[in-house]
């Protein structure tokens, strides 16, 4: 509830200073914002919301199965953000964001390795997924200011800290056996499901890259796109459960109001 | 710039929602088989018909094979289209079995992955796994001097050999040209040289040499079959102690209606002749009536013959020659459906003597007031030259009169000679009862007289001949003890006391009420002495005429907490008076006291159906359903049992139709307990089957449903007169004051593992005063054996019977 209102208060925000720079810009806006920006101090500051769309996802991606349906959890993420000029059209970023990533799925597999126990078992059919991340965020990064002062890109890294995360399948109808294509376990429709919970061995941290796009509406107003790209499994080190890693792969749209 | 960040999060959220354009919730879930044939079956020899589905089944009919097995089938198989794989074949698409009960799973895969099991099995269609050999014909045999051969081959269906019973001098090698006649369907496999009619010719080197048949029913079932020459040398040529009642019958001569043919000069007179059972075999004698008799003589002879008889060696046109009364003719009789042969010999002596016929009394009178005899019968012993005359008081009375019995007997009487000749009016008396008269027989033409002896014996003074002990008092006990009931079973010869207290050692001055004035020796003082409840005191019962003695035991048993020994079923072994020397329950502590089975293999005929399976660190009684050959009328369902009594195969070949009654359920048991428990495991055999007698033999058929093991509990009061006899049938004066059941369903797994069962008593109301003498338990693996019904292999195990008070 209280990310809720921090989020629209924010929002609120975003929106009045749109208004505003529409209302006082009229024609001119383009001017108007490179006036506006050349006159930005060399540290700035401020918060941020926004979503992210995504979770982790196999890797190599020839293992997400052919049949795969995403349903994305959009949960708002806040956070704050400080940058510093360091040369002309350079600045050095750095932000702490709160936020849940999750992800829901049901796909069809074929000959999808897991371990029960000690025992290695291979499971075909349907399943359903769900997985959510709650963590603490700080994205390090350069942007990349093109002389129109309104575009930006960044390009970065992001250490995640994870407070909460869960992360399970559930084999809803198919089989499952030691081997691929054996079948030892029939999971009927609308029978007794098997259920993979990994909770307990995903990793507590993550890190990866950063790639963003960020645009200047107003003084004070930034909205921009980033795609977080993880460089670490999320299970913890020893784990097999899959043939592949599974890494974390999102989007992220974030609104940022400078306050300073 | 708006359209351009809008694309970008377009393209984000694309990355996702468009990963898959079909949704999991659109996949079909429908996997079904179509339809199933087999391409190819190895061994090439199997012969299966098109399988056919039923449900989630694929049963596959198999004609031929049912012993070729493992078997492998390729298998072409068509689904539905949404099915994306099927699975668990053993290679490409070929699954083997390893036998008829084997059942193999495949599974269709549809594309949302939705997983179907489908059984695949063999279904035996073809039940005929006959593959007897029923008849060996000796067509024909090659060499051997003097050598008298049986006509036809001695076939034991049991161990699977074929004798070829040969007499007289061998010489080998033997060529024997063999016609087989086998089972319906059957065929002869064996690569053995034979003609266009189906002779065999078999060549044996030696005596031990034994050629193979290789018969093969129609179902595939291989049976091996050993022919071998049986030398029936002049110390083993008598069978007659192994053979059967029926092969007696058929081995056996009508001497009785021997005819002399015309052409022979000699009279026969009488025709004396025996079996001779298990000793050198038949004879016949043969008296001439011509006293001066000179050999040689020739006789022909006619001896008539069944159908099922020949004689081997008979001479040619029948003439028999006779060198002296001392030198038999040897005949061999053959029994043409066993093949057993059987020595005869036929002896003709010269008339003698002479012999009484046609003893006839006339009239007897006594001068004893109210002693009015009357002749009952007669017995003529012509071999001791002792006539006896049976007579009894008009009213049935005995004529037991004064001591010595006078009873001034007059006996007037006839008779006739072996010569034809009258003897009328004889006359003897007889003071006493026992008094034996004399009269002269003229024999040798007259030439000379033999005395013969004449007796009466009272029809009516019945003198026993019975040892048993029909009452036992043993009220006299020492201090401590109290016997509160007494169990005598005359069977086994031993009389329980049930004894209150354990204060030992126990003294006891018995009371024994006797049968038929038998007497009771063999009693120190007449004081039994028990050191121990162990132990077992000992006494001879002598019948009243001498001629039989009995021991009797008498062994105590502490009232109310008594056991069934031997209930964890660890005693077994071989016991003589029980099963011949084949392994059985050991019938402790003594036949008819204890366990016992039915399943029994006696003279090489039975089963062995109950048998020591090994359990929890000892031993179980395992009870399995089999098929029995009875031999004589084919194959019958036989279920395999464990109860409380004992089996009595005298005359199993009589009850073959009947097996109850020789089953004796119960054993003495005088307690009231509230329940039993054990340790039980059931498994069905999978085809239900019922044997039917079809004529003289009996065939088995399949039948539906499924096999059940069966455990009951009777507690019995027996009022009758002797020993019980409980075949599970109402008896008059036997009352069930309680029982408790237990059916196992073969279709139920819960039975499939061992579990602890307890069985709690049900006792009927309107007995409740009555004491139980006798405890019936039977366990039986097929719960309508006695129906011949039940499955191949259904098999019950049990262990650790307790008696819960």
């Amino acid at each position: 509830m209280k990310n809720i209102k921090i989020l629209i208060t924010l929002l609120a925000i975003v929106v009045s200073a749109s208004v505003s720079a529409q209302q006082t810009t009229d024609g001119h806006k383009q001017g108007v914002i490179h006036n506006l920006f050349s006159k930005m101090p060399a540290v700035t500051g401020g918060v941020l919301v926004g979503t992210d769309i995504g979770g982790a996802i196999p890797m190599p991606m020839k293992y997400i199965p052919k049949t795969f349906n995403p349903y994305p959890q959009l949960n708002i993420a806040i956070g704050l953000f400080g940058e510093v000029v360091v040369a002309p059209q350079w600045h050095i970023g750095v932000n702490l964001i709160y936020k849940t990533v999750g992800m829901k799925a049901d796909a069809r597999v074929d000959a999808q390795k897991y371990k029960d126990g000690e025992l290695l078992q291979y499971y075909t059919g349907t399943a359903d997924m769900d997985m959510s991340f709650t963590m603490l965020e700080v994205p390090l990064y350069a942007k990349y200011t093109f002389n129109s002062q309104t575009s930006s890109i960044i390009l970065g890294a992001y250490y995640a800290y994870n407070l909460k995360s869960s992360f399970s399948t559930t084999a809803t109808k198919g089989y499952s056996g030691g081997k691929p294509g054996e079948v030892d376990v029939v999971i009927k429709d609308n029978g007794e499901p098997i259920i993979m919970d990994f909770s307990s061995s995903l990793r507590s941290w993550d890190t990866g890259i950063i790639v963003g796009y960020e645009h200047n509406f107003f003084k004070r107003l930034n909205a921009g796109v980033r795609l977080n790209i993880g460089l670490v499994d999320i299970f913890n080190p020893g784990t097999d459960y899959f043939d592949y890693k599974m890494l974390h792969m999102r989007g992220t749209i974030i609104v940022k109001y400078r306050l300073f | 710039m708006k359209n351009r960040l809008l694309q970008i999060l377009c393209s984000l959220l694309g990355l996702y929602m468009a990963v898959s354009c079909t949704k999991v919730d659109q996949l079909n879930n429908e996997a079904t088989i179509l339809a199933v044939s087999v391409s190819s079956v190895i061994p090439g020899d199997v012969r299966v018909k098109d399988p056919i589905i039923v449900e989630n089944t694929i049963e596959i009919p198999l004609e031929y094979g049912k012993y070729l097995f493992p078997i492998t089938i390729d298998l072409n198989i068509k689904t539905s289209a949404s099915c994306v794989e099927v699975l668990n074949f053993d290679e490409g698409t070929s699954l083997t079995f390893n036998d008829l009960t084997h059942q193999r799973t495949i599974y269709t895969v549809a594309e949302s992955g939705a997983t179907y099991g489908w059984i695949v099995k063999f279904k035996n269609v073809s039940d005929n796994e006959n593959a007897e050999i029923l008849e060996v014909d000796i067509v024909d045999v090659v060499n051997g001097n003097n050598l008298i051969v049986g006509q036809m081959g001695m076939v034991d269906g049991l161990e699977s050999k074929i004798w070829l019973p040969v007499v007289g001098g061998i010489t080998y090698p033997l060529v024997f040209d063999l016609k087989f006649k086998i089972s319906d369907d059957a065929t002869i496999e064996s690569a053995l040289e034979h003609d266009q009619e189906g002779v065999y010719s078999l060549r044996f080197k030696s005596a031990t040499e034994k050629a193979t048949i290789l018969i093969e029913s129609e179902n595939g079932r291989q049976k091996e079959w050993t022919v071998q020459p049986r030398e029936i040398a002049v110390d083993e040529y008598d069978l007659s102690s192994s053979v059967t009642e029926d092969q007696a019958e058929r081995l056996t001569l009508d001497y009785e209606s021997i005819t002399v043919t015309p052409s022979s000069p000699v009279t026969i007179s009488n025709i004396v002749g025996d079996y001779c059972r298990g000793e050198k075999g038949g004879f016949i004698d043969m008296y001439a009536r011509e006293m001066n008799l000179v050999y040689p003589v020739s006789v022909g002879l006619n001896i008539p013959l069944t159908k099922d008889q020949v004689i081997l060696n008979a001479p040619a046109d029948n003439i028999y020659n006779f060198e002296s009364f001392t030198s038999p003719n040897v005949l061999y009789v053959q029994d043409l459906l066993s093949g057993v042969i059987k020595r005869w010999s036929i002896s003709l002596y010269p008339f003698v003597g002479n012999t009484v016929n046609n003893f006839s009394v006339e009239q007897v009178s006594c001068d004893i007031a109210n002693i009015n005899p009357k002749a009952a019968a007669v017995l003529v012993d012509n071999q001791n030259q002792s006539i006896i005359v049976a007579v009894e008081k008009n009213d049935g009375t005995p004529i037991d009169g004064m001591t010595p019995s006078v009873v001034n007997l007059s006996l007037k009487f006839s008779y006739l000679l072996f010569d034809g000749t009258l003897v009328p009016d004889v006359e003897v008396k007889m003071v006493y009862l026992d008094d034996v008269a004399t009269i002269l027989v003229p024999i040798l033409g007259g030439a000379a007289e033999q005395y013969w002896t004449i007796s009466v014996e009272d029809k009516n003074d019945v003198v026993g001949t019975t040892a048993d002990i029909i009452a036992a008092d043993f009220s006299s006990i020492s201090a401590g003890a109290e016997g509160v009931d007494t169990i005598i079973d005359p069977i086994s010869g031993t009389i329980i006391l049930m004894v209150k207290g354990n204060v030992l050692p126990i003294y006891i001055n018995p009371v024994f009420t006797t049968s038929n004035k038998a007497t009771v020796s063999g009693i120190v003082n007449n004081t039994l002495v028990f050191d121990s409840f162990n132990d077992v005191n000992t006494f001879m019962v002598t019948s009243e005429d001498q001629r039989t003695t009995k021991e009797w035991s008498v062994i105590l048993k502490q009232s109310g907490k008594v056991q069934i020994p031997n209930s964890d079923f660890e005693l077994w072994g071989t016991f003589n008076d029980v099963n011949n020397g084949t392994v059985t329950l050991d019938p402790t502590p003594g036949v008819g006291l204890g366990w016992a089975t039915a399943n029994l293999k006696m003279v090489g005929i039975g089963v062995i159906g109950t048998t020591a399976v090994e359990y929890n660190g000892g031993f179980a009684s395992q009870m399995k359903t089999v098929e029995q050959n009875t031999v004589l009328k084919g194959y019958v369902v036989a279920a395999g049992t464990t109860y409380t009594g004992r089996f009595d195969p005298t005359d199993a070949m009589g009850h073959i139709d009947t097996p109850w009654e020789m089953t004796y359920f119960g054993i003495p048991f005088t307690s009231r307990p509230v329940s039993f428990s054990l340790d039980l495991r059931y498994k069905a055999g999978q085809q239900l089957k019922q044997a039917r007698k079809e004529g003289r033999k009996y065939v088995i058929y399949n039948i539906d449903g499924v096999d059940k093991g069966h455990i009951w509990v009777k507690l019995l009061h027996w009022g009758g007169t002797g020993p019980l006899k409980y075949h599970s049938k109402p008896v008059d004066g036997l009352t069930v004051i309680g029982e408790t059941s237990l059916i196992m369903d073969g279709g139920d797994a819960k039975y499939n593992n061992w579990s602890n069962i307890t069985l709690d008593m049900d006792y009927h109301s309107e007995h409740y005063g009555l004491i139980p003498t006798h405890i019936a338990v039977v366990m039986s693996s097929s719960s309508r054996g006695d129906e011949f019904i039940g499955a191949t292999g259904s098999e019950l195990r049990v262990d650790n019977f307790v008696i819960n008070y």
